[in-house]
C-alpha cells in the first residue's frame, strides 16, 4: 500500500501517542489502511458524477476542489462590512450543517464500522490503537474536508478585512471541527450505551435522517435573530435561546474584537464558542476511556 | 511442545446476558491441543457468542475464560491472540482492497514483516487456486473466492488456535475437500480447531469431539461414537434433533408445502 504524507507527519509524534499506550507501528498500519479506502470509496458529493465510468486514482482529492467550488456560496458573507456577527453567524451555520451531514454520511460508516472491530481486534491490536487511529483519520479528513470548503471564504477575508480577521476565522474553523466531530462521536457512544450490535446500523439511519431534518429547521431560526424588516440597519436583539444556536457563538469573537462590542451577550457569545468546543473533546476522551 | 495434557483453553460458569436476555447460562469446558471440536446448536444458541467472547469481542461476560493458561479478562494485553486465527460466520474483509493488500495488512497486525506474510500469502493463494487474482480488488471476487481470503488471513501467523465458524460456505466441492485434509493434517500437528457449523455431515467427518449447545448450555459433549451410544439416532442430524427437542418436521414440512400450494 502507498504511503502518505500526512503519515509521515504523524511519525513525528511517535513519542507522544506512545506515551498514551498506543502501538504506534500498529495504528499506522491502520491509518494507512484507513486512507487507501477512503482513496478509493467514492464520497457522496461525487456520486451522481462518476456512476458509470469505473474512475482510477484518488476520487478523495477530486471532491475536495468541488467542496472548494461549492465553497464559494460562503465568500458573499465576508464580502461587506458591519454587523459581524449577523454575517459570520450566518456563515458558520452554512459551514455547520454541512460539515454535520458530510461526517453522518461519509464518516457513519467510519465511526461505527462493526467490520473494524471483527477485522481488527481478534488480532492483538489493543482497542485504545483502533479508536485511536479511527478518531485521528476522521480528524485529518474532516481538516481536508473544511479548509477545501472554505478556502474561498478565507483567502477573501484575508484581502478585505485583513490578517486579524483571518486568524479568528482561522481559528473558529478549527474550533467548529473540533465540537462537530466530538459531538457526533458522542451522540454514537451514547446510541451504542443503549442498542447493542447489527441493530445499531438502522438507528443510525433513522438518527441521520432526524438530525438532517433537525440541522435544516434549526437554522431558520439565525434568520430570524434579526429584524428584516429594517435589513439595511440590522438590529440585534439579545434573547435567552440564541446561547442555544452554536453558529451564533462563532459570530461572537469576531464583533468581540474587531468591533470592540463589549455587550454582555457578545462575550458570553465568545466564551461559549471557546469553552463548548473544548469541553466536548474532552467529554468524548473521558468517555472513550 | 507443551505437555498434551493441560488445557490449552479453559472456560468456567461462562454466562453472557444482551440485556433481559440470557444467552449462555453457564458453559464449563476444557479443550486440549490436537482436538478438532465440532461447536454445534440451533441458530440462536450460543455459538457466535461464546466465540466472540474468547476473541475478546465482546466484554462484560461472567465466569473466567484461560486460553494458553492465562485469563484473557485480566490479562490487558492482547498478546494471546497472537497465536489465534479466526474466521468469522460472515466473511468480513474490505472489498476495496487487493487480495495482497488485505493478507499484507492483516500478517502484519499479527506482527509478521511484510515481505514474510507477503511471501506466505502469495504461495496459499496459489494453493486455494487464486494466484491469479492477488493482485485483484476483493470487490470482484465470487463469495468462495472470498471466503478462500479469509481463511488464508487466518492462517498466516500459523495459529495454535483456530476458530472457524460456518468456514466452507460458497466454496466448491474440491477446495472443501483440500480444506478438509488441511485442518485434520493441522490437528495431528497439535494444533486446536474449533469449528462451528450447521452442516452436521461436515462436523460428523471431521470432528474429534463435539459440542452441543442448545439454549446457552452444554447438552452433550464427548466424540461422536459416544454420542451414538447414548442416544438412539445413528446420525448426528438425528442426536441434534433429539437433543434439542425438535421432532416435529415432518409437520411443520406439510404444512410450509400445504401454504405454499394454497392460493
Amino acid at each position: 500500500m502507498k504511503d502518505f504524507k500526512i503519515l509521515r507527519f504523524i511519525d513525528k509524534f511517535k513519542s507522544l501517542f506512545e506515551s498514551f499506550g498506543v502501538d504506534y507501528d500498529i495504528m499506522r498500519k491502520i491509518l494507512q489502511l484507513k486512507f487507501v479506502l477512503n482513496e478509493r470509496n467514492v464520497p457522496t458529493v461525487m456520486k451522481n458524477n462518476s456512476s458509470k465510468k469505473k474512475e482510477e486514482g484518488n476520487s478523495f482529492i477530486k471532491s475536495l476542489w468541488f467542496y472548494a467550488l461549492l465553497g464559494l456560496m460562503l465568500v458573499p458573507f465576508v464580502i461587506s462590512k458591519g454587523n459581524y456577527l449577523f454575517q459570520m453567524s450566518f456563515l458558520f451555520g452554512i459551514l455547520m450543517f454541512m460539515m454535520m451531514t458530510i461526517l453522518i454520511s461519509d464518516f457513519s460508516s467510519v465511526l461505527l464500522d462493526l467490520k473494524d472491530k471483527n477485522i481488527i481486534l481478534s488480532k492483538p491490536v489493543n482497542g485504545k490503537t483502533l479508536s485511536l487511529a479511527k478518531t485521528i483519520h476522521i480528524t485529518i479528513y474532516m481538516f481536508y474536508i473544511t479548509f477545501s470548503f472554505t478556502a474561498p471564504a478565507l483567502l477573501v477575508s484575508l484581502y478585505k478585512h485583513g490578517f486579524l480577521f483571518f486568524t479568528i476565522f482561522l481559528l473558529e474553523i478549527i474550533l467548529m471541527d473540533l465540537l462537530i466531530v466530538a459531538l457526533t462521536a458522542l451522540l454514537y457512544l451514547l446510541i451504542l450505551k443503549f442498542f447493542d450490535g447489527e441493530k445499531l446500523k438502522d438507528i443510525i439511519n433513522y438518527v441521520q435522517i432526524l438530525l438532517t431534518i433537525a440541522l435544516s429547521i434549526g437554522y431558520q431560526l439565525i434568520g430570524r435573530l434579526f429584524d428584516f424588516s429594517d435589513i439595511m440597519n440590522i438590529n440585534f436583539v439579545p434573547k435567552w435561546w440564541q446561547c442555544l444556536i452554536p453558529s451564533v457563538w462563532f459570530g461572537g469573537p469576531f464583533e468581540l474584537i474587531l468591533n470592540n462590542n463589549h455587550g454582555s451577550h457578545i462575550i458570553l457569545f465568545s466564551a461559549l464558542a471557546l469553552i463548548i468546543p473544548v469541553l466536548s473533546i474532552i467529554l468524548y476522551i473521558i468517555c472513550k476511556s | 511442545m507443551e505437555s498434551y495434557n493441560e488445557p490449552i483453553i479453559t472456560i468456567r460458569g461462562l454466562q453472557k446476558s444482551f440485556g433481559t436476555k440470557k444467552v449462555l447460562k453457564g458453559i464449563d469446558l476444557d479443550i486440549y491441543r490436537g482436538q478438532i471440536i465440532g461447536y454445534i446448536g440451533p441458530n440462536g444458541a450460543g455459538k457466535s457468542t461464546t466465540v466472540k467472547i474468547m476473541l475478546g469481542l465482546i466484554e462484560q461476560y461472567t465466569g473466567e475464560i484461560k486460553i494458553f493458561g492465562k485469563n484473557i479478562a485480566t490479562e490487558k494485553n492482547v498478546e494471546y491472540k497472537k497465536k489465534i486465527g479466526y474466521v468469522p460466520e460472515t466473511a468480513e474483509i474490505y472489498d476495496s482492497l487487493t487480495g495482497r493488500e488485505y493478507l499484507t495488512f492483516i500478517g502484519e497486525l499479527y506482527g509478521l514483516d511484510y515481505a514474510q506474510a507477503d511471501k506466505k500469502a502469495e504461495k496459499l493463494m496459489e494453493m486455494f487456486g487464486l494466484k491469479n487474482v492477488y493482485d485483484s480488488r476483493i470487490s470482484s471476487y465470487s463469495k468462495g473466492m472470498r471466503q478462500k481470503t479469509v481463511i488464508i488471513s487466518s492462517l498466516l501467523n500459523n495459529p495454535d488456535i483456530l476458530f472457524l465458524d460456518e468456514p466452507l460456505s460458497g466454496m466448491d466441492a474440491n477446495s472443501v475437500m483440500v480444506f478438509k485434509e488441511v485442518l485434520a493434517e493441522l490437528a495431528s500437528q497439535g494444533k486446536t480447531i474449533f469449528y462451528s457449523s450447521h452442516i452436521m455431515e461436515v462436523v460428523e467427518k471431521i470432528s474429534s469431539r463435539i459440542i452441543l449447545i442448545n439454549d446457552g448450555q452444554i447438552v452433550a459433549d464427548g466424540s461422536f461414537n459416544e454420542l451414538k451410544e447414548k442416544s438412539m439416532e445413528g446420525s448426528l442430524e438425528g442426536i441434534f434433533n433429539e437433543l434439542t427437542g425438535f421432532n416435529k418436521h415432518k409437520e411443520i414440512a406439510e404444512e410450509i408445502v400445504s401454504i405454499v400450494q394454497g392460493v
